[in-house]
Parts: structure tokens; sequence; C-alpha cells
């Protein structure tokens, strides 16, 4: 599986200040489960292939 | 003019000068005034302005004008500019905005049209929330039962219209913030085509994903108020350059002729909403099933794109400011910030791989149904519930079903469903293809017609 789900307390100190946020330890938890949802839908997503033509809907049309 | 009484029939009624639009107006009032304490749904009422308001109507009426929504009140989730309120979107911080100048395109186009608009409505902080809580103007209690969630994010908006406050309100569903709220609450609600209805002047969510729409009583009262919000707007970069397609009369023609299916596989939720579909299945005549390829896959791509783009737009808040959030709102915002490019890219390219692949089925099919939540409203403050047999937190996971729907844009009616001996509501989305909102509202009107969908003032808020 090309994504997995990483030691988050390692992915939070490099980038929370990358993008300038102080993380709190009361705030750190809430932050760790919402980057292990996230890391989990990416693994998702991760398995549907996607032909090199297909381009993204920056300003989406229906 | 009693709680119960729908858009259309307020209009006739100030139109043929039975009733004023100022005593309309009078009795909305009256009845936010008894009834806002105990359902938190309002959290600005515009007296004066509304008054104001109706008594110009009553004028113009007086003088032959002629407005298909006259002296109709109704109520704007408050993340809608309302001209001389900062516009709060559910959040502590934008109460220190400068007051908008001007009404939101939508609200003007409906008072345009002869309604009111009596007030801004509660809602989910900053729209990133499927529950009706909120931490700083407390939570909006569902109608049908007050220990139990509105849903959210147009929280208040959902409890105006169940509590009889007002027969009409705006929300706004990014990834089904309509549509939850008007499962729990037992109404209609129209999310319609992305870039259908103009954004100008709403507080953003996530760019790529926000839709605005109304939530009613009836089939008609959602297409009334639909038309008269229908047409471009040059200022809104997201709209498309469509014609006004009127809805309104077009309708009665119910479900014949339309090809139905309900969505399987995915879409299963627990057993009383799989009792509703069949119900809903009997009703239409539709035994037809459909699997909607890569659903969760879509779920994911909405949800990660969601993180991401609300995180970018906040940023500067988080970093200064960001004690003045709801925790639950902020921690998931941090962690949006933080996601690699690649994820979320990947998630824009499926978009378009996943909206070819469902346009294919529409090659077959007119309107998709499925349910619209998981379960019925949990109780405030509830934090996890059953979904598939599994515990999982309540609040990320109460819109798995709306939120592949809204992620390709696809319009898209919540019709409520009424099942004997249950109190709290449920019910179902009607999904069309893109600009098809007709079809979605016909299927709507069909199983409002056979009473299979009703959406009644809830008990203890209906006048006798």
């Amino acid at each position: 599986m090309a994504v997995k789900i990483p030691d988050i307390d390692q992915w939070i100190d490099a980038m929370a200040p990358v993008v300038g946020l102080n993380i709190s330890d009361e705030r750190r938890p809430g932050v760790k489960a919402n980057l292990k949802t996230a890391a989990k839908m990416a693994a998702l997503l991760d398995k549907v292939a996607i032909k090199d033509e297909t381009e993204p809907a920056p300003v989406y049309r229906a | 003019m009693k709680s119960t009484t729908g858009v259309g029939d307020i209009a006739r009624a100030v139109t043929s000068m039975e009733v004023s639009a100022h005593s309309v107006v009078m009795a909305a009032l009256g009845r936010i005034e008894v009834n806002n304490q105990r359902l938190g749904a309002f959290t600005d009422v515009l007296s004066e302005r509304a008054i104001a308001r109706a008594t110009t109507i009553d004028a113009e009426i007086h003088e032959g004008k002629r407005f298909p929504l006259a002296g109709v009140p109704f109520a704007a989730k408050n993340l809608f500019d309302i001209a001389g309120l900062p516009t709060r979107a559910g959040s502590k911080i934008n109460r220190e905005r400068e007051p908008a100048r001007a009404d939101a395109a939508l609200i003007r186009r409906l008072e345009a049209a002869g309604a009111i608009c009596v007030g801004a409505t509660n809602m989910g902080e900053y729209a990133y929330d499927f529950t009706g809580e909120n931490l700083t103007d407390g939570p909006a209690h569902n109608p049908h039962d007050l220990n139990h969630m509105t849903g959210g994010s147009s929280s208040g908006s959902a409890s105006a219209v169940a509590g009889g406050l007002v027969p009409l309100s705006l929300g706004s569903d990014t990834n089904g913030s309509i549509r939850v709220p008007a499962s729990f609450c037992g109404l209609f609600g129209l999310k319609p085509t992305f870039g259908r209805l103009s954004r100008l002047g709403t507080f953003p969510f996530v760019a790529d994903l926000d839709h605005l729409g109304p939530l009613a009583r009836s089939v008609d009262d959602l297409a009334l108020s639909y038309d008269a919000m229908q047409g471009f707007d040059e200022d809104d970069p997201a709209q498309s350059r469509r014609p006004l397609e009127a809805v309104t009369g077009r309708l009665e023609r119910g479900s014949a002729g339309l090809r139905i299916a309900i969505a399987d596989g995915y879409f299963v939720g627990e057993a009383d909403v799989r009792e509703m579909m069949e119900v809903v299945g009997k009703a239409l005549g539709v035994s037809r099933r459909v699997t909607i390829p890569d659903v969760a896959a879509a779920r994911a791509a909405a949800f990660l794109i969601t993180m991401s783009q609300a995180a970018t737009l906040h940023l500067e808040r988080l970093r200064t400011r960001e004690a003045d959030f709801d925790p639950a709102v902020s921690e998931r915002l941090i962690a949006g910030a933080m996601l690699p490019a690649a994820w979320v890219d990947k998630a824009q390219r499926f978009r378009r791989a996943y909206r070819d692949e469902v346009m294919k089925l529409f090659q077959h099919v007119d309107v998709i149904l499925a349910p619209s939540t998981p379960m019925r409203a949990p109780k405030i403050g509830q934090k996890t519930a059953m979904f598939g047999g599994v515990e999982m937190p309540v609040r990320p996971n109460l819109g798995i079903f709306t939120q592949p729907i809204s992620f390709i844009g696809l319009p898209t009616v919540a019709i409520p469903i009424a099942m004997e001996g249950q109190r709290l509501p449920l019910g179902i989305q009607a999904i069309a293809a893109p600009w098809r909102e007709d079809f979605a509202l016909r299927v709507a009107r069909q199983l409002e017609k056979t009473g299979t969908a009703s959406a009644p003032v809830a008990r203890g808020f209906a006048d006798e």
C-alpha cells in the first residue's frame, strides 16, 4: 500500500512549523485523530487508478 | 396565519388581500418570540426591517403589483450577508467583522419576489458540522424532540421551519448541510446543481463544493422559492450561465415516465433506514437497483478536499485565534492544513473521473434514490453511534450518504418519509443528472401526493 498510516506525532512536529501553526497539548490528540482519519481516506483513494489524461476539476462544472 | 401555513398559501392570501403581509410577519415574529428560546433556531431577529418591508409590500399590492412570494416570511442561515449585521457563519471570531453592507444575492432575489427576511439562523461553526451543535450560540434543537440534534450545519434553518416559526429558510450544503438537517427535522430541502444559484454575499466554506438552497414543508414551496432564486449572477465566479428553468407548475406529472433506481451497496444504513427504502420503493413501484461506482472513494476525496480547502481559508485565524474556535472544528482544520498536496490533487483528479462514471449511470436512469442519513437524529451531545455495526464518531459520519453526491454537484431533493410510530423523522435523497432539478422534484411530488412523504410542523409547535 502506497499510503501508510505514519507516526502522527512526527508528522505534526514536522509540518506544524512549516505551515506556521503551534499545536497545544490540549489540541494534539484531536489533531492526531483527524490526521489518522485523513490518512485512511487517502489510502482508500490511493487504491483507485486514474488515467494520466484525467485532469482535475479546479473550477468544477457539473 | 397559522404556523402550519405554507409559502404558496401565504402568497395567495396576501395577494388577494385576504390577509396583510404585515399581519403575516407579526404572526411569525410572535412565534419566534414564544418558541425561539426552546429551539435555538434564530441568532438574529429582524423585527423592524421585516415590519417595514411588509408595510411596503402591502402598499404595493394595494397599487396592483403582484409578487410570487407576497408576504412570505423566511429566515437565512447566518452565513448569508444581511445588511447591517456581521456575517458570523456560526463562529465567535466573525462577530468582529464589519457589518455587511448589502444582503446576499439570494436574499435580495427572494425579497424582490415579495418574501420578507425575518432573521438569521443558528448554524454549525464555519459550516464544518453535521450535528447542529454550536459552542458559542448553543445547539439548535430538533422540534420533533428537543433533546435531539437538528443535524447541521443548516441547523437553525431546519429547526425554524420544522418548528413552524417560518415556512421557508435558506441553508448551505457543502457535504450535506441541507440534506442532513432535512432528514433529521423531517423537511423537504433542495440542493441544486453546483453553479445553479448565486453564492454572492455568503461566507464560504469549501469553494469547490459549496451550494445554497431552500428548506420548506412542501414540494410546491421549495419550487416557488427555487424559481425566485434562479438566474445568472456575473459576480459569482462559480455560477454557470444557465437560463432560468422554472419548475413551478411542472411537477404534477409526478414520477410518471421517469426511470428510477435505488442505490445499493454503500447506501445501507441501520435497520429502519433499510425499511424506509423499502417503503419508498413500494410507493413508487421501483425495485430496480443501481450501484454508484467508487462511492467510498468519492466520500474520501470530498473529505480530503474539504479539510484542505477549509484549512487554507482559516489558516491565518488558526495561527492567531485558535482559542476562539470550537476545538471540534479547529482540530479538523489544523489537520487539514498539514495534508500532502498529492492527496488533495488526487482527490480533485478523481472527482473528474468519478463524475464521468456517474454520468454513465444517468444514460439509463433519471433519478437515483438513497437515504440522506445513516440513522435518525442522535441526542444532542452524543459523540458516537453505530454505523454498520461499528461504533464511530457521530460528527464526521452523519454525512456519509450525502457527501459523495454533492462532491460532483448533482441536484438533489431531500424528501422526508412518513413512517408509522416514529417520532423522529428520516429522509431520502432523490438525485438527478446535472440541471435536472425538475426530475428530482417530480419524484418528491409523487411521494408527497401519495402521502409517503410529508413534512408536518412538529407536535407542540403546530397550531390546531
